[in-house]
């Protein structure tokens, strides 16, 4: 999975840790998600209340998951919310992104909490597709690397086009 | 701020391999620093497949990183790392370790590199370029090595293209390019202290200094070292030494997220000692004695990026060269002006397209004496260049790219030098590639516009009535330039999670490869009446060379790594129809069939690093020269945070051994001990 030898830019990682490089993860994560509301297609009455973006954990993005509000998926207006922890309401989700800052069994908490609902399941954490998320951020030398589980989003009655499918890692 | 999808003047293709993320955790995740929501818009608006190809890590300005796997041609990339493990105190002998590079020791001052073949003291066949800025002298077309130098801990990593690099960086890259690369002033903050000593390197140090002022990140730093001479074996003692004093800054600028401006500079100094010939038309008519030459200079460099948008990127550089080497008898001064501009689009669907232009003035002046001159003694050149490359995209696993540069220099006018190259990812952890190219080499002063004695010989020397016989070497105008044609192929393969194999093939057909030719004798009466046998440069001779090399590199274990290099060359060259000389398969037995290298770095406990290498190169036949192993050892030790240690043996298989012979010397390369420490604050 995670490529042997990391095509990094600098060797100061092994040196020194004083950073040296722009981390943009965060920034093509939160296009990435955009990217998604655009081109997964839910059941219209999920979206009735409009297009529920929700981070579940401590906060990675700031404001960079601002430009999304307000912009619109299918006809519904897109909204973000922060969530704390597993014990949020997270069935009121159409997109759940789980930070890698929850514990492991907060995150099978939340995946399980919102199985065959249809809510797309995100997150950067390791293994994540496998272990039942649907789309997982993974990273392969100095690019994101998407890998979707297609199993997971066709039990909860999602579709993702094929325009995303194509650059992804079907993962079953 | 604005993603980078980043070109630059070094190849767009090159990354850095780390050891898995067991040794190197990976890259933290930190939450995302504070930015403007603006850039993060514009990569709302991408489409997605682009937002596919954008790094989520950036570095410095100006570079398309890509995995090397994704690259289609045969890259070697020596990093920070292996700089530091190898022991080497020069940028020559990082060098080594790369696949299909034959380095060389003259002696202390000087090195043959070449890459496939054709070396020599004046190798001309290789570009070499740092941080952009082409250090390729016209005079001879080749690197005074012992002009190349900076803080080698300030080195981000050196990329070396086996190959023609010529669609992007120009002329006279016909068997590789060397890109040697150095840190952004961010990635170099704080204090940096070394010094050492030993038996060969007598003594060497360097302060480096980076700080900020309020945006912008630089870096100074003075270096000084004292090598002692190598020993000569045939019978002539002299003083060898090389000291040199240099020192250099860096600054980059962060203006906007859009835009960076990078200044640096270098200014240095030195002495270097070597056997000269020395030529009379008094007894002793020609003597081998040791000279000293002065090499100093100075440049400057300036570079600005400016993302239009993440997918349109502009870059223009512009640099000053100056370098003198002035010797008992001898000068020779080059001024370098030059302008490129380079941008890379990636906004067409299953296009990348990268295109520049640049122009560049050389003046070049050598001072007249007896034995040396050149008509005329000063010379001013410009080379224009302009070039267009097209990655192209045909589905997610296979691009062409198709690229051609066109250059006009003032000795053959215009030059066309197209590639078409192609690579396909047979899944996440192969790929194969291919490609042809032309390249080309012009002519250089030496070639066109010198007149060198190489040596006087006595009366008598060709018959009882023969008068004293100078033997020249004369430059001849209206040369062509070689060319090649270049077919390569290569497969790299990451077999497991630790372990990849890099493979190239090559096949390269050369035309009009420049050698000499004997001339009718003449009479000279000044300042005695001499006759003088003349040898003329001229285009006469043709050749093949095909080889493989093959790259290795295993992480046996977290804390040991190994690596591996294998190259073989074999040279075929012949004169052409009408040539009379006898000279023009020399280079076959100049450059070695065979070398193989071997690394490891072992990481032991209590902070201890034990690394070694050792190196094969096979026989020079031309030279007389048998085949040599040399073997250096490294011990180093970090006793405390910031503070390295360490002690380097090199050559430690034999007391001496030749590496190659020039002018008919040849001079050993001894054994050396050294120690150095590191301190970082």
């Amino acid at each position: 999975m995670s490529t042997l030898f990391r095509a990094l830019i600098l060797m100061l990682v092994f040196m020194r840790p004083a950073l040296a490089q722009e981390n943009r993860e965060y920034h093509l994560l939160s296009a990435y998600i955009y990217n998604f509301t655009q081109f997964t297609t839910w059941s219209a009455d999920s979206l009735s209340n409009g297009l529920a973006v929700c981070v579940v954990g401590a906060d990675p993005f700031g404001a960079l998951l601002d430009p999304m509000e307000n912009k619109t998926a299918q006809g519904a207006k897109i909204s973000v919310k922060r969530l704390s922890g597993a014990s949020g309401n997270l069935s009121g989700c159409n997109v759940l992104f789980i930070s890698n800052a929850l514990s492991g069994g907060n995150i099978q908490s939340a995946l399980s909490s919102v199985k065959s609902v249809p809510v797309l399941t995100m997150s950067n954490i390791a293994g994540f597709a496998e272990a039942g998320g649907m789309v997982e951020f993974d990273k392969e030398g100095t690019k994101i690397a998407l890998k979707i589980n297609r199993k997971a989003t066709q039990a909860a009655g999602l579709s993702i086009s094929s325009k995303l499918l194509s650059l992804a890692r079907i993962v079953e | 701020m604005v993603i980078r999808s980043s070109i630059g003047f070094s190849a767009r293709f090159a990354a850095a391999f780390l050891a898995s993320a067991a040794i190197a955790p990976a890259l933290a995740e930190e939450p995302a620093s504070p930015a403007s929501a603006d850039s993060v818009e514009d990569l709302y608006a991408l489409p997605v497949e682009q937002l596919a190809r954008l790094d989520y890590i950036v570095t410095s300005a100006s570079k398309k990183e890509e995995k090397v796997l994704d690259t289609a041609s045969a890259i070697y990339v020596v990093t920070q790392e292996d700089i530091r493990r190898s022991g080497a105190t020069s940028i020559p002998e990082v060098l080594r370790m790369v696949p299909g590079v034959n380095v060389a020791r003259i002696e202390n001052s000087r090195w043959a590199i070449s890459v496939r073949g054709f070396n020599g003291k004046f190798g001309n066949k290789l570009l070499v370029l740092i941080d952009g800025r082409s250090v390729y002298t016209p005079f001879f077309s080749g690197v005074y090595w012992d002009q190349q130098d900076t803080v080698l801990e300030d080195i981000e990593r050196i990329e070396v293209i086996r190959g023609p690099g010529a669609t992007l960086w120009g002329a006279n890259a016909v068997n590789g390019v060397i890109n040697i690369i150095t840190k952004h002033a961010k990635e170099t903050q704080g204090n940096l202290v070394t010094a050492g000593g030993g038996n060969i390197e007598r003594s060497f140090g360097a302060v480096r200094h980076g700080g900020k002022a309020g945006d912008v990140h630089y870096r100074v730093y003075a270096k000084r070292f004292d090598h002692r001479d190598s020993q000569i074996r045939s019978g002539v003692r002299g003083n060898y030494d090389w000291e040199a004093v240099r020192a250099g800054f860096r600054t980059d600028w962060e203006n906007t997220s859009a835009d960076t401006y990078t200044v640096q500079g270098d200014i240095y100094t030195s002495s270097l000692n070597s056997l000269e010939t020395q030529r009379s038309f008094t007894a002793p008519l020609s003597q081998t004695v040791s000279s000293e030459t002065k090499p100093q200079g100075g440049n400057l460099l300036g570079r600005w990026n400016h993302d239009f948008s993440p997918v349109s990127e502009l870059q223009l550089q512009a640099y000053f060269d100056q370098d003198v080497r002035v010797d008992d008898s001898f000068s020779i001064r080059s001024t370098t002006f030059d302008i490129e501009i380079q941008h890379s689009y990636g906004g067409f669907e299953d296009h990348f397209v990268i295109w520049g232009a640049g122009a560049r003035r050389i003046k070049n002046h050598v001072t007249v004496d007896p034995f040396i001159s050149a008509d005329p003694a000063t010379r001013t050149m410009h080379v224009f260049n302009a070039f267009l490359q097209d990655e192209i995209t045909l589905n997610p696993a296979w691009t062409v790219t198709l690229g051609s540069k066109f250059e006009h220099n003032v000795f053959t006018g215009l030059e066309i030098q197209p590639s078409v190259r192609t690579l396909w990812k047979a899944d996440e952890h192969q790929s194969l590639w291919a490609g042809v190219s032309r390249a080309v080499r012009t002519p250089n002063r030496t070639e066109e516009d010198f007149n060198l004695t190489t040596v006087i010989l006595p009366a008598g020397t060709f018959g009882p009535f023969s008068p004293i016989t100078k033997l020249a070497l004369l430059g001849t105008a209206g040369l062509k330039s070689e060319e090649v044609i270049t077919y390569e192929a290569g497969y790299r393969a990451e077999l497991n999670k630790r372990a990849n194999i890099d493979v190239t093939v090559f096949y390269n057909d050369y035309k009009n490869l420049i050698g000499t030719e004997s001339g009718a004798s003449f009479t000279e009466t000044t300042p005695v009446s001499h006759t003088v046998r003349p040898l003329y440069f001229r285009n006469n001779a043709h050749g093949e060379t095909y080889g493989l090399e093959i790259a290795p590199a295993w992480n046996v274990t977290e804390d040991w790594m190994l690596k591996g290099s294998y190259s073989l060359l074999k040279m075929a060259l012949h004169r052409n129809p009408g040539s009379t000389s006898t000279t023009s398969e020399d280079p076959e037995g100049e450059s070695p069939q065979q070398q193989f290298s071997l690394i490891s770095y072992l990481s032991l406990p209590h902070d201890l690093e034990l690394d070694a290498m050792a190196h094969y190169i096979d026989s020079l036949p031309q030279f007389g020269l048998k085949h040599y192993v040399r073997m250096d050892i490294r011990l180093g030790w970090e006793p405390m945070d910031g503070l390295e240690l360490s002690l380097v043996g090199q050559n430690l298989f034999r007391e001496a051994h030749y590496e190659i012979e020039t002018n008919n010397h040849r001079i050993s390369i001894p054994r050396s001990v050294y120690t150095k420490a590191t301190w970082r604050f």
